[in-house]
């Protein structure tokens, strides 16, 4: 797991270091030129993290790296692990490096603060993941069922977002639900339960799938 | 001692294809070779067996391990040159080749320099400027570098010059030398089988239709011609039969059979000739399963 961990960083370093560059121009020039609040460098600096892992994970996926993984002697729960370490990691790095600023400027860290940064961090997993179930759902086997499900269970969700806000006596929960409690510890936490869930549902899938040809 | 390798009633099933039920196992010290048709099933037999594609059923063991892709002990006896190479593209190939090597216990750089030496492999270039011939080199290197007691290799030297061919050929006939190693060898290039196998299995439509020693295979099929007058004649173990005016010319698979019954009606200027392996395949998988019928 950490070999592939540690070949991925040495594969992708200068698209790392250039991402994570990108990221901490937009953070510091966010702050010199007085950007807004925090969230306009979490929303600016999150733009350029995902492009970097968009291209790396098309290059990954033009390259079939899962299969080149596969064919290692290693059990599929290191490469399900191992596979998603470089994304977690840069995650987790660009979290860091809000939470640095964060501490320098003081005046801005403020718990509701801190609770969107890592809310917002957890919904950016959770919708890498998201891609990442869509392309290991088309090697399950029976892709139009599973895509089905998949699709069908996020319709309901929006579908049922939607409902709250269209009854106007539950306006008042969905905003809870929505926008205070992002900016909550109890939001923080379970935005981040629903990223990990997202990220073991991604390895589960990936374990489960019948081709490892690409 | 354990087979190289032993499928039981293994099964994969697409929309438009199946695969299977298939038996088959492969001892240590041979090489089968895996002939077919496109589309007979050949890839989809070897990436059930390297662990890329998970069968609907049935069981593989490779030297008697079972080949758990949770459990991947089995993956140090393997080695794979599939119909496509992967790599990290922008790496060279020497890097490439550093990256697999922490995997391996048994990974000899030294062996995989002198492959590559042979191969006349620049290993210094970025996968993604290889030629598909370098690419496939590269691949066979990566794939025997570990000393593998099973190779399966899916048509390993697509792409590859005759010089290079050849010279993979020497490498494997090296490598089969100990007598402890397998190949299971898919090809369209016959020529290559002829000289490597010691046993063929014939696929077609996801069926093995026949499996013999490929010396026997040499020495039971011929083509043979004759005069003879009569019609309407069924000659035994013949699996194909042209006739011009009184000349004949049959293709039979146990010649000794053949040449048996034309003597009984006692045909004369009988002449009987071998065939090359490549003729025997094309009769064999024109022939589909009556050929098989006949052999057994």
């Amino acid at each position: 797991m950490w070999r592939l961990l540690k070949a991925d960083l040495s594969y992708y370093k200068f698209a790392l270091l250039i991402g994570f560059g990108v990221c901490v121009l937009v953070t510091v020039a966010s702050f010199v030129w007085n950007w807004g609040d925090f969230n306009t460098p979490i929303a600016n600096s999150a733009f350029s993290y995902l492009i970097t892992i968009g291209i790396i994970g098309s290059d990954a996926d033009k390259d079939k790296r899962d299969r080149l993984f596969m064919l290692q002697p290693l059990s599929l729960r290191e490469i399900a692990h191992g596979r998603m370490l470089l994304i977690v990691l840069f995650q987790f790095s660009i979290l860091l490096l809000w939470l640095v600023f964060l501490a320098i400027t003081r005046e801005g860290a403020t718990l509701r603060t801190i609770c969107n940064m890592f809310s917002f961090n957890a919904l950016t997993l959770a919708m890498i993941m998201f891609f990442v179930i869509h392309h290991d759902l088309g090697f399950g086997g029976n892709k139009k069922k599973y895509y089905g499900i998949y699709y069908g269970f996020f319709a309901l969700v929006i579908a049922l977002c939607g409902f709250l806000y269209y009854i106007q006596k539950l306006r008042t929960v969905a905003s809870y639900l929505f926008i205070t409690l992002y900016g909550l510890p109890a939001g923080a936490i379970l935005f981040s339960v629903f990223g990990l869930g997202m990220y073991i549902l991604s390895l589960r899938i990936f374990m489960r799938r019948k081709s490892y040809l690409a | 001692m354990p087979q190289a390798c032993e499928f039981k009633n293994l099964i994969k099933t697409y929309p438009d294809f199946k695969l299977g039920p298939l038996n088959l196992d492969l001892a240590p010290g041979t090489v089968l070779g895996f002939v077919g048709p496109n589309g007979s099933g050949k890839s989809t037999t070897m990436h059930c067996l390297a662990g890329l594609v998970r069968p609907d059923s049935g069981s593989m063991e490779i030297f008697g391990r079972e080949n758990d892709l949770n459990d991947p002990a089995w993956k140090f006896d393997v080695g794979y040159v599939g119909d496509i190479h992967v790599f990290y593209e922008s790496w060279s190939g020497e890097k490439n080749l550093q990256f697999l090597a922490q995997f391996y216990p048994s990974w000899s750089h030294e062996f995989a320099a002198q492959l590559a030496k042979r191969l006349d492999l620049p290993l210094q270039k970025k996968a993604k400027e290889l030629s598909t011939g370098n690419r496939a080199k590269l691949a066979i290197i990566a794939a025997l570098a570990h000393a593998p007691r099973l190779l399966i290799l899916d048509e390993p030297t697509a792409g590859l010059d005759p010089v290079a061919r050849a010279e993979l050929q020497d490498v494997l006939f090296e490598l089969m030398a100990d007598g402890e190693r397998a190949i299971f060898y898919s090809t369209h290039i016959l020529p290559e089988i002829s000289r490597l196998a010691d046993e063929l299995a014939f696929l077609q439509n996801g069926q093995i239709v026949l499996r013999t020693a490929k010396d026997d295979l040499i020495e039971k099929w011929r083509k043979i011609t004759f005069r003879l007058s009569r019609n309407n004649l069924k000659f035994e173990s013949v699996v194909s039969h042209q006739r011009e005016g009184h000349d004949h010319q049959v293709i039979s698979s146990d010649f000794e059979a053949t040449l048996r019954q034309l003597h009984e009606l006692g045909v004369e200027n009988v002449q009987h000739s071998r065939l090359s392996v490549d003729e025997i395949a094309v009769q064999i998988l024109k022939g589909g399963k009556n050929v098989a019928t006949l052999e057994s």
